[in-house]
């Protein structure tokens, strides 16, 4: 199933319950606590939320699959089939979304049941910005982590690439989106497992312009790649265990691979995370055209090296496009992870466009909302993030 | 009312399986619940007159004193009467007709007169008791609770009879049973509070009865919800393999299921005081799933005297991922432990019985072990009574030269209790 971002239903979660509420309450019909009232500098529609409750809660929201038949003779109500049990289709198994030269993908994979990895994008003005999170399995809900976290992360961006300076700003707004992130992952509303953690998620948010520097905030394993000139280069360090190993010297990357730890995540957005992780801020500035991918390990886990990436990707074809056939790539592969990919096109510069952004900006840009879709992964290794300056 | 259904459970299973456990804890909650009129109560003391209630004379010196003390405990309006078992069934009180009676000043003062009229003599048919007491209890509603003891083996007729009489009373009311000193057997009262849903236990000692039926009269009069059922639906070609109470004690309910449609069962649980909390554990055989498929197991509902007012659900995700798939849930583990416990207890003695002393040693050796790890500190105790414990971490034990048989059956008759997951340090 497809589901783009103008198809979906947006709704806002209250702070303190939980409870879905509308975008224009003043305060939560369920628990009476006022809501915060909305910054008028946020454009529009980037003040809606994905849902965060899904069908598995006895008493949560009705699923939007209710009533509807299922193969087996069976009818789904509250997202089970009522007679053998199935559970009805998540809308976030496949979703895809397509603004022109940014666009993405994420899909459930094939061994897992449901995807835990997120996704936001928007285009404000000249800027495309780009969030992949992948929730961390082992903790409860962390498809409502990764959701929280991109959503969050989408909003604080977009407000700061809409203010001034906006290119001066972006890494000090990289900084602020991540604790943005990681404010509305502890908030959410949670019910302790003994043997869960607290919903967590990685975290990777891009901003990349016409012109200028792109900007990159990482903290997890999720990963950027900046591809040019014939060859793709990875611009973000994972926070795993194999990668600081390798960064402290003490093992090469394939005695570190073959380390049945290689993949545990050191640092991610949680509430039990370190409150003095701050995310790598990573500025790269390309002196021509381009095209930047982010993705969850899903994907890079099926990557043997760069190039690998750089051979599986057309040059002709559509970001969207880009981004679907990779997630089909790794499926393809095994399918052993949620994936998601999400590609932003740097144009060729325009000849009269200056190299730096104007002293003066001009007046605030329209902003055009963005799709915030979500799903998650399954297995987490999430690594820390590395800085890259080109 | 606030009733609380809770799951725990590992849901992750690999491709390939289909056997689903889950805990499921239920809460009865402290909130305020309408007030039983005492016309919807009703007891029936059961006492056992056989002859052998009089050697000692202790014993029926007891049992009529304990009958006029639970007297004295029942409010005005509750209904109630007195049997007298033998090999047959004597309504003692009320003194005429065959129906209960409520209680009142005189009603008090003319039961207590006859308690202390209770005489031993003949054999003993318990069915023909229990058939009493059902009779007596038809026609009214609300809580019916008997209390029987017994000092003795059923042996004025055949097992069948009462087996076919348990079935009639199933559903019924519900039955505490008490067997006094040594001469009893465990399994045959076992099985009459397993079918009507009350607990067993052992008095050792013929005075210690008052106190034993006073407690049953307040735990009697503390219950104000009738009947708590339990409803599990699993998914068509599924398998409940089964459902058992496992806290405050072990009592397997599978064979109690009634169905409610072609995917639902519905188990009792008789009736329920405020802020009880009891644990059941719950297998579901589904059908095995391929990786990435979610299944609901089951849905475990609460139904207060006919209303369903809680729903939880149980589920299966089938992975690939070893990590999920091999992690037990602490509470599953926890109970798995003392269902085995309690097993092992039973195998030991019964191996002892038969005098297979290297069966017994391991069988009990083992339950050391696991009532230690488990914090299930009274049955250690208990068990100390029939072995010498060297390590009990380890199981280590041997068999006592000379032990007690009233030890063992208090051993016997005790093994089904539980203790709840005790919690590890701080977090």
């Amino acid at each position: 199933m497809t589901v783009s971002a103008t198809e979906q239903e947006l709704t806002v979660i209250c702070p303190e319950c939980g409870a879905s509420v509308y975008p224009d309450d003043r305060f939560c019909e369920a628990c009476g606590s006022d809501l915060p009232v909305r910054e008028s500098a946020a454009p529009d529609g980037i003040d809606a939320q994905p849902a965060q409750p899904d069908a598995d809660d006895a008493d949560g929201p009705a699923d939007p699959a209710d009533g509807s038949a299922h193969d087996c003779g069976g009818t789904f109500h509250d997202g089970w089939c009522d007679t053998c049990g199935m559970r009805a289709p998540d809308p976030r198994d496949h979703v895809e979304v397509d603004r022109g030269h940014l666009a993405g993908a994420s899909d459930r994979g094939l061994r897992h049941h449901r995807n835990e990895d997120a996704m936001a994008l928007a285009v404000v003005g000249d800027l495309a910005v780009g969030i992949v999170a992948d929730g961390v399995s082992a903790t409860v809900d962390p498809q409502h982590a990764s959701t929280a976290a991109v959503t969050a992360a989408l909003e604080s961006l977009v407000q700061a690439a809409t203010g001034d300076g906006l290119h001066e700003h972006l890494g000090a707004a990289m900084v602020a989106a991540h604790a943005r992130a990681v404010a509305a992952v502890t908030a959410l509303n949670w019910t302790p497992r003994p043997d869960l953690g607290a919903p967590s998620c990685t975290f990777l948010a891009a901003v990349l312009g016409t012109h200028g520097p792109i900007w990159m905030g990482s903290l997890g394993d999720c990963r950027a790649y900046w591809l040019a000139d014939g060859r793709a280069r990875q611009l973000t360090q994972d926070d795993s265990w194999a990668a600081e190993e390798v960064r402290a010297g003490r093992m090469t990357m394939d005695q570190a691979d073959a380390d049945p730890r290689s993949h545990v995540i050191t640092r991610w957005v949680g509430e039990d995370g370190d409150p003095a992780w701050q995310p790598d801020v990573v500025r790269h500035e390309p002196d021509g055209p381009g095209r930047l991918i982010l993705c969850s390990d899903g994907l890079w886990n099926h990557l043997a090296d760069e190039a690998a990436l750089f051979a599986l990707v057309d040059p002709e074809a559509a970001p969207l496009a880009v981004a679907v056939s990779l997630a089909q790539f790794a499926n393809d592969a095994g399918g052993d992870d949620n994936v998601t990919v999400v590609v932003m096109d740097r144009p060729p510069a325009s000849a009269d466009l200056p190299p730096d952004p104007p002293a003066d900006p001009p007046a605030d840009p329209p902003a055009v909302p963005s799709a915030v879709t979500a799903a998650q992964a399954g297995t987490t290794s999430a690594p820390p993030i590395q800085e890259e300056s080109p | 009312m606030s009733f609380t259904a809770t799951v725990f459970q590992n849901e992750y299973l690999p491709a390939g399986s289909g056997e689903v456990h889950a805990i499921v804890t239920v809460d009865a909650g402290d909130a305020a619940v309408a007030a039983v009129a005492p016309s919807e109560r009703s007891i029936v003391l059961i006492v056992d007159t056989s002859g052998s209630m009089s050697s000692p004379m202790s014993k029926i010196h007891a049992a009529r004193q304990a009958v006029a003390a639970a007297v004295d405990e029942l409010p005005d309006g509750v209904n109630f009467a007195i049997v007298s078992g033998f090999h047959e069934a004597t309504l003692m009180y009320p003194r005429s007709g065959r129906d209960l009676v409520a209680a009142s000043e005189t009603t008090r003062a003319d039961a207590r007169e006859v308690a202390s009229n209770l005489d031993p003599s003949g054999g003993t048919a318990i069915s023909t008791w229990l058939q009493l007491a059902r009779e007596l209890f038809d026609g009214h509603a609300g809580i019916k609770l008997a209390y029987l003891l017994t000092d003795g083996k059923n042996e004025s007729e055949s097992a069948d009879r009462l087996t076919e009489e348990l079935a009639r009373c199933a559903g019924q009311f519900q039955c505490d049973a008490r067997g006094v000193g040594d001469q009893w057997v465990v399994d045959e009262l076992r099985r009459i509070t397993s079918t009507l849903l009350g607990q067993v236990d052992i008095i050792k000692e013929p005075d210690l009865m008052d106190d034993d039926f006073r407690d049953f009269m307040a735990r009697a009069l503390g219950k104000t919800i009738g009947d708590v059922r339990l409803q599990v639906w699993a998914p068509q070609g599924a398998n409940i393999r089964y459902v058992k109470q496992v806290a405050p004690s072990i009592e397997d309910l599978t064979a109690l299921a009634e169905p409610a449609d072609t995917l639902t069962n519905t188990y009792p649980t008789g009736a329920w005081a405020p802020g009880e909390s009891r644990d059941y554990h719950v297998c579901i055989d589904v059908p095995p799933g391929e990786v990435g498929d979610e299944r609901l197991a089951a849905r475990i509902m609460l139904a207060l005297d006919g209303e369903v007012t809680q729903t939880s659900l149980v589920k299966s995700i089938f992975t690939g991922d070893h990590a999920l798939t091999t992690r037990i849930d602490p509470q599953v583990a926890h109970y798995t432990g003392q269902a085995e416990l309690a097993t092992a207890i039973r195998e030991g003695l019964a191996a002892r019985r038969d005098g297979d002393e290297a069966e017994a040693t391991v069988k009990l050796g083992r339950a050391v072990q696991l009532a230690h790890e488990s914090g299930n500190e009274s049955t250690v105790r208990l068990l100390a009574k029939v072995v010498e414990v060297e390590d009990p971490a380890a199981g280590t034990v041997r068999l006592k030269k000379k032990v007690e048989t009233i030890d063992e059956m208090e051993l016997d008759t005790r093994s089904t209790r539980t203790v709840r997951v005790t919690p590890k340090g701080g977090a």
